[in-house]
């Protein structure tokens, strides 16, 4: 279902808690260009090429169904209401009135079913099992094939942001990925006012905007004259833009410029726990030494990932036990906390029990073959941080006689790798506001080339609990399923976490009200203010 | 007569280069072992069966491999380089779009490193003095440090400490002066070497000391007899230094946020964009070919000996 690796990249971002500055609607200043320095966005069409860049970029330019909290509850937004068929097979969606694209068309339910249709036929619903999309005066009717329990968080996210079916319509598919005014139109607080390809992306206020989502800290338009997104890759050349004041907003600060950020008087380092997996082992269990529970066990307190976290995260990261981070909106279960420690003695003995005797080079042996594991890992899920830590992680595991190599290589030489089950452990995060993550990363049947179980976990009753967790909308018996899930996976070690990463970003002190999105990417620029 | 035959036979081996060239990227493009589904579809969402097949149908993937040569070759022949994996576009309309700001970039930093490395021969050729040994060392520095960190250098001391020159946004000249910087000094080190070689071994020339006893002074011999030969290196290893300046551009136009060929290529290459590659491979050896073809003919200019020949 809710695929995978881009989907968990796009997800990277949801976040909790640690919602930045406190702002105040009453104390807000009207005014402004917000500059920020950030990823760029390949292609501005979202049903083309969508990433998480595309979608951060353009979320304030597209409004959706309904918008999602930190916490995972959802407001009304485009739909003033909505409700649930007791088989939870059925979602009728009130079209709110009134709401017009920056091109002057309304975005009514006619609009609304063009845009999910494009969705179901374009890109199969992202995995949702839709049956049907239907409209009956300004009513949107949502059919299921089966019972898909975080279709409304699907519905929030912004890569289902409406455009406008005019726009749709009169530009090729080729002007849409470009993008610009008049092609990339939606009905969002910001309007696309200037594209240059490799450089910015412009964005102005619609002073026209009444339809604000009802968990907004304000109504009516946004506060900001305008926002330039401006694209630098380089790490160290965006702090050091937003240091020198080029620039109001520094996305994506890596760990190694916090204590500057932190040390410099002109600005806040704000800092959530991405929500989704952590960055974890998936322990490949197609391979006979990994079938076995004692030796993936001797891999989790075999090497000290409190420590390595210490001294390669500097800060930005904490150990991870659970399949879940606490930036999750909800289903962590805190109770696994501290499951497992560091015990090298104990690990050695589990091998030995395993029957994996140490040989003349000092790692072990059984019927032949060298306890040695590759883990594969892409390369836009790596950065420097991971590499120095994987280096710790390889020193840690042969005192225990296991031989570690690492290889990060590109996307598609990975996925060749995947589909010929050329690998023992994959290391990577994954992202998503969503629970229902833990579905296509362990359920039996979500093996790669429909989803990320790359451990090849076929438990049942894992299946069992994940499967009860889609099929209910009850939030707290959804929780307990989780919670359940969580502890299967920690008790058979089906999945090793290593860390829980954070995002961070650098903020000048004069922009207010700067929050995070449910993805942990910075969040909406509505309600942002400068002051003057 | 002869002039016309000889570009002729360049004419036509410049365009075996590029066939060979589009082959070899051709081939070797297809023994990567991604799946170009992927790639086009991005890794965003599941893709069912009827989706790949459509995907294959709509970029050709479905037809036997010779087939997708054939149709390759010939839509290149007309000029038509296919369709981005990844932008949806035309790779012709990505390549010009992304080409006016490379080439701005690209001129001024040669400008910036041949006037450079011009001044330095100038100063430093068939000399043995504290000012070689300071040049000789920059140049040694310019050849050996890393344009990615020649800029963030750059940026470091002229951006972010000293606020004189933007790093955020197009703001005119003012938003050139860094990036050109960075790739002139990565191109000064090895053109000033090799012309300053050249020059060194002119000033021994008979015809220097002939000159010098005509009552022409050290400069006037430098300026007008001997800088010509060095030129002709400088211009032998111009189609090297088209090279350098296209893998200088994919750097400096990292570090800086700046539109253009060397950013389209790196991501490109990253995303296996497969027809953005060929296309920039196609483009690269199409300019470099044009580049050898031009200076075979300059060098007649620049050294009469060659057209006496002819």
């Amino acid at each position: 279902m809710t695929k995978t690796v881009a989907r968990g990249l796009s997800l990277l971002l949801c976040g909790t808690m640690l919602a930045a500055v406190p702002s105040f609607a009453q104390d807000a200043q009207t005014g402004g260009t917000l500059r920020v320095v950030t990823y760029e966005p390949l292609c501005l069409d979202q049903n083309e090429g969508s990433s998480r860049n595309t979608q951060t970029a353009l979320q304030d330019v597209y409004d959706r169904l309904v918008s999602e909290d930190l916490e995972g509850q959802f407001h009304p937004w485009i739909a003033s209401e909505w409700s649930i068929s007791d088989d939870g097979l059925t979602y009728a969606f009130t079209i709110r009135d009134g709401v017009l694209f920056h091109d002057g068309t309304a975005l009514d339910a006619e609009a609304v079913r063009v845009n999910l249709q494009r969705w179901v036929d374009d890109k199969g619903a992202g995995g949702v099992p839709v049956e049907s999309v239907a409209v009956d005066g300004n009513v949107v009717t949502v059919t299921l094939k089966s019972a898909y329990s975080p279709l409304l968080h699907d519905l929030s996210e912004p890569v289902l942001g409406f455009v406008s079916p005019a726009s749709i319509e009169k530009y090729s598919k080729e002007d849409r990925c470009t993008g610009g005014p008049d092609i990339t139109v939606g009905s969002g607080p910001f309007k696309v006012v200037a594209r240059t390809s490799g450089q910015d992306l412009i964005l102005e206020r619609n002073d026209a905007y009444a339809w604000a989502p009802e968990n907004a800290v304000h109504d009516g338009a946004a506060y900001l004259d305008r926002v330039e997104l401006r694209f630098l890759t380089e790490d160290a050349v965006r702090v050091g833009a937003v240091e020198s004041d080029q620039a109001d907003i520094a996305t994506g600060v890596p760990a190694i410029a916090v204590e500057d950020v932190e040390a410099n008087a002109n600005l806040t380092l704000l800092r959530t726990e991405q929500p989704g997996i952590p960055w974890s082992f998936w322990v490949n269990q197609s391979k006979p030494a990994l079938a076995d529970v004692k030796v993936r066990e001797a891999l989790r307190i075999g090497v000290d990932y409190p420590a390595l976290i210490e001294a390669v995260f500097l800060g930005t990261a904490t150990p991870a036990y659970s399949a879940l981070t606490p930036g999750i909106s909800f289903g962590y279960d805190a109770k696994l906390e501290g499951s497992w420690s560091y015990d090298p003695a104990a690990a050695a003995a589990l091998l030995d029990e395993a029957g994996w005797v140490v040989g003349s080079d000092g790692i072990r042996e059984k019927d032949g073959a060298r306890l040695s594991l590759v883990s594969l890992s892409a390369v836009n899920w790596n950065n420097q941080q991971r590499e120095l830590f994987a280096q710790g992680i390889q020193a840690n595991l042969q005192q225990i006689g296991v031989e570690f190599t690492r290889e990060v290589l590109d996307f598609a030489t990975v996925d060749a790798r995947f589909k010929a089950n050329e690998y023992d452990l994959v290391d990577t995060s994954q992202s998503a506001a969503e629970p229902n993550l833990l579905f296509g990363a362990f359920q039996s049947e979500q093996l790669w080339e429909t989803n990320t179980n790359w451990g090849f976990v076929n438990d049942p009753a894992l299946d069992a609990e994940l499967e009860a967790a889609l099929a209910t909308t009850d939030r707290d018996e959804r929780i307990g399923h989780y919670v359940k899930a969580q502890e299967i996976i920690k008790d058979n070690a089906y999945l090793i976490p290593i860390a829980n990463p954070q995002v961070l970003i650098a903020v000048n002190n004069r922009v207010q009200g700067v929050t995070f999105g449910t993805s942990g990417q910075v969040g909406s620029y509505y309600d942002v203010w400068l002051q003057q | 007569m002869a002039l016309a035959k000889e570009l002729f036979t360049r004419l036509l081996a410049g365009a075996a280069v590029l066939w060979a060239a589009a082959s070899l990227a051709f081939i070797v493009l297809q023994l990567l072992p991604s799946d170009p589904v992927q790639v086009i579809y991005g890794a965003d969402s599941t893709v069912t069966p009827e989706m790949r097949d459509r995907i294959r149908a709509d970029f050709g993937l479905d037809q036997p491999l010779w087939q997708q040569y054939a149709g390759f070759v010939s839509r290149t022949v007309t000029g038509d380089l296919g369709t981005s994996y990844q932008q949806r576009r035309t790779v012709v309309s990505i390549i010009t779009s992304e080409l006016g700001s490379t080439i701005t970039l690209a001129s001024l930093a040669v400008l910036l490193a041949f006037s450079l490395a011009v001044l330095a021969t100038l100063a430093t050729a068939g000399r043995d003095n504290w000012l070689r040994r300071v040049i000789s060392s920059l140049e040694l520095v310019s050849v050996s440090t890393p344009a990615f960190w020649i800029g963030l250098l750059l940026l470091t001391f002229f951006s972010f400490q000293w606020p004189i020159f933007p790093v955020v946004g197009d703001q005119g000249w003012k938003s050139l002066v860094l990036p050109v910087a960075t790739l002139g000094i990565a191109l000064f080190g090895t053109l000033s070497q090799v012309m300053r070689n050249e020059m060194d071994q002119a000033l021994e020339q008979p015809f220097a000391l002939t000159a010098r006893t005509r009552g022409l002074s050290l400069w006037a011999v430098r300026w007008r007899h001997a800088l010509r030969h060095a030129l002709i290196p400088a211009l032998t290893i111009a189609a090297e230094t088209f090279g350098a300046l296209l893998a200088g551009a994919i750097i400096t136009e990292q570090v800086f946020g700046r539109p253009g060929l060397g950013r389209i290529t790196l991501q490109a290459v990253r995303n296996q964009d497969i027809p953005v590659v060929l296309g920039v491979v196609l483009f690269s050896a199409f300019v470099f070919v044009t580049i050898n073809i031009i200076v075979d003919l300059l060098y007649r200019v620049v050294d009469p000996r060659l057209r006496a020949r002819a």
